[in-house]
């Protein structure tokens, strides 16, 4: 089944559909924006990094400080008046890189404990899924927490300790798939070639498991961003006055609630992109356990 | 030259519910060029004894009590997972009877086959180069007569009907250039002009490379057309073995007598189809002949021990009616 073919199907069903817009507006953002400041953090030339913007996301100006959703600021200003707007998307491009590599490390490491977990089972199992359960039993958020404050604030340790706090799901999907995949007739198949278990498990059992992972890890992607802006709510993100979409909604509360939409738009906007992603990763599983 | 050798090879299921004994002290012999066929109902152990030779079995619930397998000399059964690697492909390949899940659905099928020939090269110290391998692997498409062999090459497994992927499956072991095949029911899913051209290429390639073929089937016929010797195997042990003239024209147990007598004659009416009666049951088969409970010419003496091989006229029997020997 092609990719055009999936899309196809996808957009067919209005949720679906609009999963898929909201996912691909936001990380097709992002890569443009996002490209933009880098070349301009590279070149020296940070403006560079707001060029398609309304106005320069750090610039205050004080005449304008809080004013309430208009035409000209969609969503309001903040209390040094900067169109929150503008803010939300100069901040795009984080939320989607640290979800990206949350996800994507998530599920690097999940194969790299899982796979062999399902696949070669007895010991290797047994010390495999107990460590796993290990990162488990911890609370996800105060784990991240805990790292990130031993750490410091700072972008890479924040997306270190989402991946820590993030892998073991992962590794438990992927041994439920090697569990599933290995007793598969293809896999003796691969055995009788003579091939060693580390190829049968690179070249056949990852390829195999990854269909299911697709869906799940959409919906993830939208989960990702929702604890890396609790993370940054709590005040662990990536120092101000950079924007984060879940530290200007904690910044806004001081404004609460007369000055309502400093706090909730952000929020709003965070709350759109995970329910976009989760609509998709519903209709991508839908689509590609052969509903259709 | 001896390819495989297995001698009384017992292999145990067990579960939760108790133990099943699948093979009782089985023995049997490949040579170079020669295809042996296995021939037996559901549930005598045929496929079991095919997956232990590739050592294919999944342990538990399987267990091999006693016996053994060897390999060109080399005994097999006991090796660890490491070196059984090395074995398979140039050694040992195997089809299996179900097609649709023998290829990796996501990978192309010249892919497979290249990845079969990266293995060989790998072991002969031979330069792996992709593309002659995709080059071979087409001619081995063409080898198993497969038309359009270009084009399937490119093709993902559902891309392909049964019979071009169990085809592809034998491009494969020509492509491994196994030393023994094992065959189980590989064309049991297909339908039966798919059948003959694929026994009739399967002979072909076995008198070309010379490999030893263990062959397993429940089919009468097939065994007839392809194989040099069989063995009936019911209940687990090998009933009656020898060359397959003297097997399928002149059956001496009556297990063999009994299957021979129900397959119907394509060119006659013969009125009703005579069956063995009864059904094949494991339970209270111990230390008697397995065959007892449903045989026609069951007596006394049947159930006074396993009955042991008689040596009659050119093949053997485990029949009492042929010599009162009993296993000790």
């Amino acid at each position: 089944m092609g990719i055009l073919s999936v899309i196809r199907q996808l957009a067919s069903r209005p949720a679906p559909l609009l999963g898929l817009i909201i996912v691909s507006a936001f990380y097709g953002w992002s890569i443009v924006e996002g490209l933009l400041q880098l070349v301009g953090s590279l070149t020296h030339n940070t403006a560079l990094g707001w060029v398609l913007l309304q106005s320069n996301p750090f610039t205050p100006s004080t005449s304008n400080s809080l004013l309430p959703p208009s035409f000209s600021h969609l969503m309001g200003t903040d209390d040094l008046g900067r169109d929150i707007w503008t803010r939300v998307l100069y901040a795009a491009p984080t939320d989607a890189l640290v979800s990206g590599v949350v996800v994507g490390g998530g599920i690097l490491v999940g194969s790299l404990i899982g796979i062999p977990a399902g696949y070669i089972g007895g010991a290797v199992e047994e010390v495999n899924m107990r460590f796993t359960d290990l990162f488990l039993a911890f609370p996800a958020l105060i784990l991240a927490v805990a790292i990130e404050a031993t750490f410091g604030r700072q972008l890479i340790y924040a997306i270190l300790a989402l991946i820590i706090v993030w892998w073991p799901s992962y590794a438990r999907l992927f041994r439920a798939e090697a569990l599933r995949i290995k007793n598969l007739r293809f896999i003796d198949a691969a055995l009788l070639s003579g091939l060693p278990d580390r190829s049968i498990m690179a070249k056949h059992m990852i390829p195999s498991s990854l269909n299911t992972m697709v869906s799940y890890a959409t919906i993830d992607l939208g989960n990702s961003i929702l604890v890396y802006s609790i993370l940054c709510f709590l005040g662990l993100g990536i120092p101000a006055p950079a924007p984060e979409w879940g530290s200007m909604t904690s910044l806004g509360l001081y404004y609460f609630p007369q000055w309502w939409w400093y706090s909730l738009m952000p929020g709003f906007v965070i709350t759109v992109v995970v329910i976009g992603a989760a609509l998709l990763g519903d209709g991508l599983r839908d689509v590609l356990s052969g509903g259709a | 030259m001896e390819v495989l050798h297995v001698e009384g090879l017992s292999v145990d299921y067990r579960t939760g519910g108790g133990t099943l004994h699948a093979l009782k002290g089985v023995s049997l012999s490949i040579h170079e060029g020669e295809i042996v066929g296995v021939v037996g109902e559901s549930g005598s152990g045929k496929s079991t004894l095919a997956l232990a030779v590739s050592r294919l079995l999944r342990t538990p619930p399987a267990v091999q009590r006693e016996g053994s397998i060897t390999f060109r000399g080399t005994e097999i059964s006991q090796m660890r997972p490491s070196e059984i690697d090395e074995v398979r492909g140039t050694g040992i390949f195997m089809v299996f009877q179900d097609p649709f899940l023998s290829l990796n659905p996501l990978m192309r099928v010249k892919d497979q086959i290249a990845e079969v020939i990266a293995v060989r090269m790998k072991r002969s110290s031979a330069p792996f180069d992709r593309s002659s391998a995709e080059a071979e692997a087409v001619a081995h498409l063409k080898t198993v007569r497969i038309g359009d062999a270009e084009d399937i090459a490119e093709r993902y497994p559902h891309q392909i009907s049964g019979g071009q992927i169990q085809r592809v499956m034998l491009a494969m072991a020509l492509a491994a250039r196994p030393q023994l095949l094992v065959a189980d029911e590989p064309t049991t899913a297909l339908d039966v002009t798919t059948q003959a051209q694929i026994l009739a290429v399967f002979k072909e390639i076995v008198e070309k490379t010379k490999m030893g073929v263990l062959y397993v089937t429940h089919d009468l016929a097939v065994a007839g057309v392809i194989c040099d010797s069989m063995a009936v195997l019911y209940g687990g042990m090998v009933q009656e073995a020898g060359p397959t003239e003297k097997i399928l024209f002149e059956p001496k147990h009556p297990y063999t007598v009994g299957l021979m007598d129900s397959i119907p004659s394509k060119t006659k009416k013969e009125g009703p189809l005579t069956a063995i009666r009864g059904a094949f049951n494991p339970q209270g088969l111990e230390g008697i002949c397995s065959f007892a409970p449903r045989c026609p010419l069951a007596h006394e003496e049947c159930r006074r021990g396993v009955p042991a091989q008689n040596p009659v006229d050119g093949r053997t029997v485990r029949c009492v009616n042929y010599g009162e020997n009993y296993e000790p």
